[in-house]
């Protein structure tokens, strides 16, 4: 657009550049009176002359045809109380009496105020209607408008705008009185102007000359209609504008800003780009978001910094109440979501969780969808949630995959199931053997010398011992581990050890064909031998045998006694799954006579067995969900229709109407032409499934009604969609009353799937899910391993589940005396006393060990190292973002990096001191730094360091040996709260900031459930629901409870 | 939904597949490809990013201009030198943020914006009207450059064998009937979606209908890939010598890296596609002799001189890879030209150093087309955005954009031959 009507305008200018302007009488126009705002502001400012000045201009301008369209804004009265009405005896300033709030005196005021401007405007009109145009006046051929973009100023709302229009009679425009309509766009009415006799649609609008008022440009976009009247000559619109709000300081604010803030947040300098003298009290949310933070600094103390001049804290308490005031004033008006999406998509955890608990259909279906991006820390944002046709293409795939899953085989799949035990391991190893050791004899003059020993070596061992030469797996009988014999049957048991050295990988591999996808029950009958009382850990896993890719599904099972016990897990396993068993602790590596010598810890093994495909009910879940009691075979219009008319409902979380079910049936019907029915059935199905109606979440426009609410329920609270019950409140209205959506809430939470929204929300909201993506450095963090990568989000995750689970007080994020440890995590924190790799509620002896609260945690530890060093930078961030939620403007843009040198020459502390001296630096640093050095005893994986690790050559070439570094430096001060010595004084002070964990926990939690970050509007029932849980010292489940049966959740 | 017109052309342009055949370059081609542009050569564009960095002082040359001397890493392109142009000092403003910068390597739009429209997406929408695949995203560890207009990420073929097959594998008679039955019923589908969402339309907050406007774009680039899929499944695909790519174990990141290198010299050759896009990445160690510490543990080296020994082995390897890769281009005539000389190879890294994390001072690799080469070009920090030489990259692939993304002009020192 730019680029097309800038050579126009250039031209314009020129055309008019050789014409000589219109000569007029002159008018008084500042010469004798000041017209410059700046100059006679307050009670000497006669603005009546200024008023009548400008209207005069407007007339001549129209007169001469300088322009044919003009916008003003008469009001210029600002209600920092330089323009009064004191001339009228009026006491008040025009915003103030705005905000009436019914107030008998102040809209006696108003009213008297508006009338002197009516009469101003009367004065205008009847200029316009003197100056005389061929047989017409001016104001004949001028379409005129006085307008507002506020209709009730007193709620600031923007409905049921006032117009007034004038003039045009010459177009042909009949004046009839109050038209009064509700609901009506005020565009209509510019529309209506387009087709006045004579005009046309601005896009033919004359390129002529228009010398543009700027004072009175008017602010609003609703005057950007242009009309042209060719016969008429002459047309043009005037808006009036009485702003809604603007320009809204008052003195309390003016003066404090004035004096505190404005040197660094003013014309001069914007530090962290903010200026406090642009800021502007009125409902929109950016303008709210920036009083926010106003509010925010001066409520924690953050500002004025420290080194500046200090406000006292009567003053600060006057202006945050001003605020405080307004803001709750602009959040009644911006209701709802301040503009952000709601139409979100299903993202793919969403999608995977919603076949599934539809159609129980699971695999990797969802593989190939793109990633989600992320938007305020979550995965699940509506308007970062984007939709390619990559994306489309792999919805009609998955669509494929699920209906070939889902829709039953006519015969039942037989469930097979097959039993494998070491005794069979030992017979078919003894006969290998056997079998070997005849082929080598067979060929024996052609073996090497070393084979031929070795082949007599293995005759002679055969000798020896006939029935068990080759065994693997010594018997047990009677207590004693023995060779087995030719007549010993499959009731003995026989025992294990860990199988492969290098791996841990099965040897012996043992094939039950796998060929429908489905459910399967492994089963294992095992108990522990030799092993002291110590726990022995036998794995179940399952997935695709590729080497490097994780099973899909693991289950570890421990033993310590020798009573035998029967484990079982259950998994949806797929043709080319393999399931594989693992002992987890045991012996070295041995087999046959070598293990009976070892001294343990073994596992004793009665059986290995494998069942299924299982299936609760026939037909199986998924094809009930698609079909209900129909029977698709041999499907017919009629049947197709009926499908659609059930499925339907489900698959949109809503009831869907006869219309939109009939295009299913059509859609069924044009499938029949080029496709068997049985095709066309799937066809129509696959369309169901790439819906737009099943793919977002959809809600009316106006706020959510009773089903998106229990959408928005299910994804929140279990990630996938809502059951029949939810639906079922849903549709007898009973989900809009609070007290039933907490109902509900309390069901929903005890259901097994509300784990998946734990472990999603935690994995996310505090980036715990990032573990093991920068894996520590070898040579550094020898220790570091697989085990420890994964106790380390094991304990987090399981904290935050059991202080939801108990409802525990949110002080407990900070500082706990317990933790979630397993053996692993135990032993790295050097807490004895906790064996087994099950998590499990540890008490923490407070004078022992530092650990206790997320602070603490490895995971988040490691999530802020990049594997080699910790980051103070990012350790900072994550506190301020994820824990306070007090999150640190981003990096300017030029600003240098930090080069990291682990030479040892500098500590990180040294460098980023020189970040910290750099000016521009400096002021963000100062908040983020402090809070991550108070971290820096924590090392890459989250042990405890007094010293940095730093690795020593002895001798150039030698293997680098680890040894202590410089010391670690933890003492800071976290800007505003207090000095530090160590993290433990550290902690302590957090505590002292509880309220913003609950608050930023409170939004993040919002975010999450909302899919959107909270607007405005949703601050101020945010801030109760935080206060009454921080108050009452509940918990996360009485937060989430809360959270579901406010208005945030049902609002738009 | 009719074919594009661009298809159409080309069809009844194959019909007189004489005129076709008589064109040279299509000799070695089997004379299927470049059909609808009689008289104007095929240009082509290959966008490598190496998402850990390039270590700066074994591939940025210490002289500027023409003189400087080959560092470690361009040694092995020596007898290519002339054929290439090093350029420093570039940045994308207002991108930053380490590692988040990398999906907007090859889009330049600042991190405060949401992601949308890459280099490589921008121009397959021209460059890949007349070939099967308008462009293709490969992957040796990574690829998440690709950027839709409408700010999607356009997914990578990760696994470098499943690309062999969608590029060279015939499909059965039987399987491509049902090909066929499949996108014609697809198409249905879409139609029908499209229409039950336009119902769905009034009933939603602007806001929400510009989302909704997403579904109808999304729906309707299907619909047109679907249309495209079919006018080419009528066509044999192109006929290689080489066989499919072996598997290989998750740590072996140079096979990985030869088999997409080679993939692209097939693509390229074949004219599959005129536009590719590949990463060189892993998180964890890499099966590279001399190598224990995990590659990007390497990269936030510490200035430690056993790390940076470690991480010139990684990165040497990929830039022998790059010389065959290139080696095999120019070898290959096409017409009264070579492949390099109409393809377009630029190699970077949203890192400027991988141990600081920094994304300013970027390094480029500019290789082929029909630039002046041979030179460092130096840019004093700050001075130049990386879009900069975008737009030169477009001007020589024949597109007459002033501008994209953040630049200011054209890159100043790059002349076209």
């Amino acid at each position: 657009m730019r680029s097309t009507w800038a050579p126009c305008r250039l031209q314009t200018d020129l055309d008019w550049m050789g014409k000589p302007r219109p000569k007029v009488d002159p008018i008084n126009f500042g010469k004798t009176q000041a017209i410059d705002p700046n100059l006679g502001r307050g009670d000497t400012f006669d603005y009546r002359n200024y008023q009548r000045l400008m209207y005069d201009v407007i007339t001549l301008a129209l007169q001469t045809d300088s322009t044919r369209v003009i916008s003003y804004m008469p009001r210029m009265d600002l209600s920092d109380g330089t323009f009064t009405f004191n001339s009228l005896g009026c006491p008040y300033n025009y915003h103030e009496m705005t905000h009436h709030g019914e107030d008998s005196k102040l809209l006696e005021w108003l009213t008297k105020v508006d009338t002197w401007y009516s009469a101003e405007w009367a004065y205008f009109i009847e200029k316009l209607k003197s100056v005389k145009e061929g047989n017409e006046t001016l104001l004949d051929h001028t379409l005129l408008t006085w307008s507002s973009s506020g209709g009730t100023l007193n709620a600031h709302n923007n409905t049921e705008l006032p117009a007034m229009l004038f003039g045009g009679k010459a177009l042909g425009i009949n004046h009839q009185g109050h038209i009064s309509q509700k609901d009506t766009r005020l565009g209509n009415l510019w529309q209506t102007y387009f087709n006045v006799p004579g005009g046309q649609s601005p896009r033919q609008f004359p390129r002529r000359r228009s010398r543009r008022n700027n004072q009175g440009t008017c602010m609003n976009p609703i005057c950007t209609a242009m009309f042209y009247c060719r016969i008429m000559r002459l047309f043009a619109l005037a808006l009036l504008i009485v702003p809604a709000a603007d320009a809204a300081e008052t003195p309390p604010v003016t003066a404090f800003f004035r004096t505190y803030c404005i040197d660094c947040h003013g014309p001069k300098k914007q530090e962290g780009d903010f200026r406090v003298d642009e800021l502007k009290i009125s409902a929109t949310a950016s303008n709210a978001e920036n009083w926010q933070l106003v509010l925010d600094n001066l409520q924690l103390g953050e500002m004025p910094p420290e080194k500046a001049k200090q406000p006292t804290p009567v003053e600060v308490e006057k202006v945050t109440a001003w605020i405080q005031h307004e803001l709750s004033r602009a959040a009644s008006v911006l209701k709802g979501t301040g503009g952000e999406v709601v139409l979100r998509r299903l993202n793919r955890v969403e999608y995977e969780n919603t076949i599934a608990d539809l159609f129980d259909v699971h695999g990797d279906f969802a593989a190939g969808f793109p990633e989600d991006l992320r938007e305020h820390g979550f995965d699940n944002n509506g308007a970062a949630l984007m939709l390619s046709s990559s994306q489309m293409q792999e919805y009609l795939k998955a669509a494929d995959f699920v209906l070939a899953r889902a829709i039953a085989p006519q015969q039942r799949p037989q469930t097979v199931s097959k039993t494998f035990t070491l005794h069979d391991e030992n017979r078919r190893a003894i006969e290998a053997a056997r079998q070997n050791l005849a082929n080598r004899l067979a060929k024996f003059d052609s073996l090497t010398p070393q084979e031929k020993d070795n082949t007599r070596k293995a005759e002679e061992a055969a000798k020896a011992n006939p029935e068990s030469h080759g065994y693997r797996f010594p018997v047990l009988e009677n207590g004693e581990l023995r060779p087995p014999k030719a007549t010993d049957g499959p009731h003995l048991d026989a025992v294990m050890t860990v199988q492969n050295y290098f791996s841990g990988q099965p040897q012996s591999h043992r094939h039950f064909n796998l060929r429908q996808p489905g459910w399967y029950r492994v089963k294992a009958v095992a108990y522990a031998l030799k092993n002291d009382g110590k726990p022995t850990r036998l794995r179940f896993s399952a997935g695709r045998p590729v080497p490097g890719v994780l099973p899909k599904v693991e289950s570890v099972f421990t033993f310590t006694d020798d009573q035998p016990r029967e484990v079982e897990a259950n998994y949806y396993l797929e043709p080319g799954d393999r399931v594989e068993f693992t002992i987890m602790d045991g012996a070295p590596h041995s087999q046959g006579r070598t293990m009976i010598d070892q001294p343990g810890p073994f596992i004793a093994i009665r059986s290995f067995s494998i069942e299924g495909p299982m299936y609760e009910s026939w037909p199986p879940k998924g094809h009930r969900t698609l079909f209900g009691d129909i029977n698709p075979a041999q499907p017919t219009l009629e049947k197709a229709a009926a499908i659609a008319a059930h499925l339907a409902p489900k698959l949109f979380r809503r009831p869907v109407d006869a219309a939109s079910v009939a295009k299913y049936r059509t859609l069924y019907e044009k499938f029949t032409k080029t496709m068997t029915p049985d095709e066309a059935l799937r066809g129509m199905l696959a369309a169901m499934l790439v819906s737009s109606r099943f793919l977002y979440h959809e809600e009316p426009p106006n706020g959510p009604d009773a089903f998106a609410i229990a959408a928005r329920m299910s994804y929140f609270l279990w990630r996938s969609t809502p059951d029949d019950e939810l639906l079922q409140t849903a549709a007898d209205g009973r989900l809009l009353d609070a007290a039933q959506r907490r109902a509900q809430a309390e069901r929903m939470l005890a259901d097994p799937r509300a784990g998946r929204f734990l472990k999603d929300f935690t994995g996310q909201w505090l980036r715990v899910r990032e573990v093991g993506l920068m894996k520590a450095n070898a040579d550094l963090y020898p220790e570091y391993d697989a085990e420890l990568e994964a106790a380390m989000r094991g304990e987090t995750e399981h904290f935050i589940a059991e202080m939801f689970q108990r409802d525990l007080p949110l002080t407990n994020l900070i500082d706990s005396d317990w933790t979630m440890l397993n053996e692993r995590l135990a032993k790295h924190y050097g807490i004895n006393g906790v064996a087994g790799p099950d998590y499990r509620r540890v008490s923490l002896d407070k004078s022992k060990t530092v650990r206790g609260g997320l602070l603490t945690h490895a995971s988040i530890h490691a999530i802020t190292s990049n594997g080699t060093v910790t980051s103070p930078v990012a350790r900072g961030t994550w506190l301020l973002e994820k824990f306070l939620g007090t999150p640190a403007p981003p990096p300017p843009p030029d600003v240098p990096a930090i080069e990291p040198d682990i030479r040892g020459a500098t500590t990180i502390k040294e460098q980023l001191a020189k970040h910290r001296n750099i000016a521009s630096c400096a002021s963000c640093h100062r908040k983020i730094d402090p809070l991550g050095f108070a971290l820096e005893n924590f090392d890459v994986i989250g042990g405890w360091r007094d010293h940095y690790r730093a690795l020593v050559e002895s001798r150039p070439g030698a293997r680098a040996k680890l040894s202590d570094g410089p010391p670690v430096d933890s003492a800071d001060e976290w800007a505003g709260v207090g000095q530090f010595n160590s993290f433990q004084e550290f902690r302590e002070l957090v505590k002292k900031r509880e309220y913003l964990v609950v608050q930023n926990l409170t939004h993040q939690l919002a975010t999450f459930a909302l899919g959107r970050a909270p607007g405005f509007a949703d601050r101020q029932p945010l801030k109760a629901i935080a206060n009454q849980i921080h108050e009452k010292q509940r918990g996360m489940k009485s937060l989430v409870l809360d959270l579901v049966s406010s208005p945030v959740f049902s609002n738009p | 939904m009719n074919p594009s017109p661009a298809l159409s052309t080309r069809r009844s342009f194959l019909c007189g597949a004489g005129v076709a055949l008589s064109l040279p370059w299509l000799e070695s081609l089997g004379g299927i490809a470049h059909a609808a542009e009689v008289g104007k050569e095929p240009r082509r564009l290959l966008l490598i990013c190496l998402p850990l960095g390039i270590y700066r002082e074994s591939f940025i040359p210490k002289q500027s201009r023409a003189g400087y001397e080959l560092t470690e890493y361009l040694a092995p392109l020596a007898d290519l030198r002339d054929r290439f142009t090093i350029v420093s000092g570039l940045e994308h403003p207002g991108v930053s943020g380490g590692h988040a910068a990398q999906p907007r390597i090859f889009t330049g739009v600042p991190s405060a914006e949401r992601n949308r429209r890459s280099l490589d997406q921008y121009v397959a929408a021209a460059l890949g009207q007349h070939t099967r695949f308008d462009s293709i995203a490969l992957s040796a560890g990574a690829n998440d450059f690709g950027w839709t207009d409408g700010g999607s990420m356009v997914p990578a073929e990760k696994n470098v064998a499943d690309a062999f097959a969608k590029l060279f594998a015939e499909e059965g008679a039987a399987n491509k009937t049902k090909v066929l039955h499949e996108i014609g019923r697809g198409k249905s589908i879409l139609d029908h979606v499209l229409d039950e969402a336009r119902d769905l339309q009034p009933r939603l907050s602007k806001r929400d209908q510009e989302k909704l406007d997403e579904y109808f774009e999304s729906v309707r680039a299907t619909e047109k890939r679907l249309v495209k899929s079919e006018e080419w499944m009528h066509l044999p695909k192109p006929k290689v010598n080489s066989q499919p790519p072996a598997p290989f174990a998750p740590d072996e990141i140079i096979t990985n890296l030869r088999g997409v290198c080679d993939l692209t010299y097939l693509a390229f050759k074949t004219d599959s596609t005129r536009v590719i896009t590949f990463g060189y990445f892993r998180q964890d160690t890499v099966a590279v002799p001399g190598v224990n510490i995990g590659y990007h543990n390497l990269s936030h080296h510490g200035q430690d001189e056993g790390n940076i020994a470690q991480l010139n082995r990684v990165e040497h390897a990929f830039f022998d890879e790059l010389k065959t890769l290139l080696t095999n281009l120019r070898n290959t005539r096409e017409g009264d030209s070579t492949l390099l000389d109409r393809t377009t190879i630029l190699v970077t890294s949203n890192l400027g150093s991988g141990n600081s994390h920094s994304n300013k001072d970027l390094p480029v690799l500019l290789v082929g087309g029909r630039f002046k080469h041979g030179q460092h070009l130096a840019f004093d920090p700050n001075s130049a955005p990386l879009c900069n030489l975008f737009v030169s990259v477009l001007n020589q692939l024949g597109f007459d954009d002033q501008s994209f993304g953040t630049s200011t002009g054209t890159l100043k020192g790059l002349e076209l031959v």
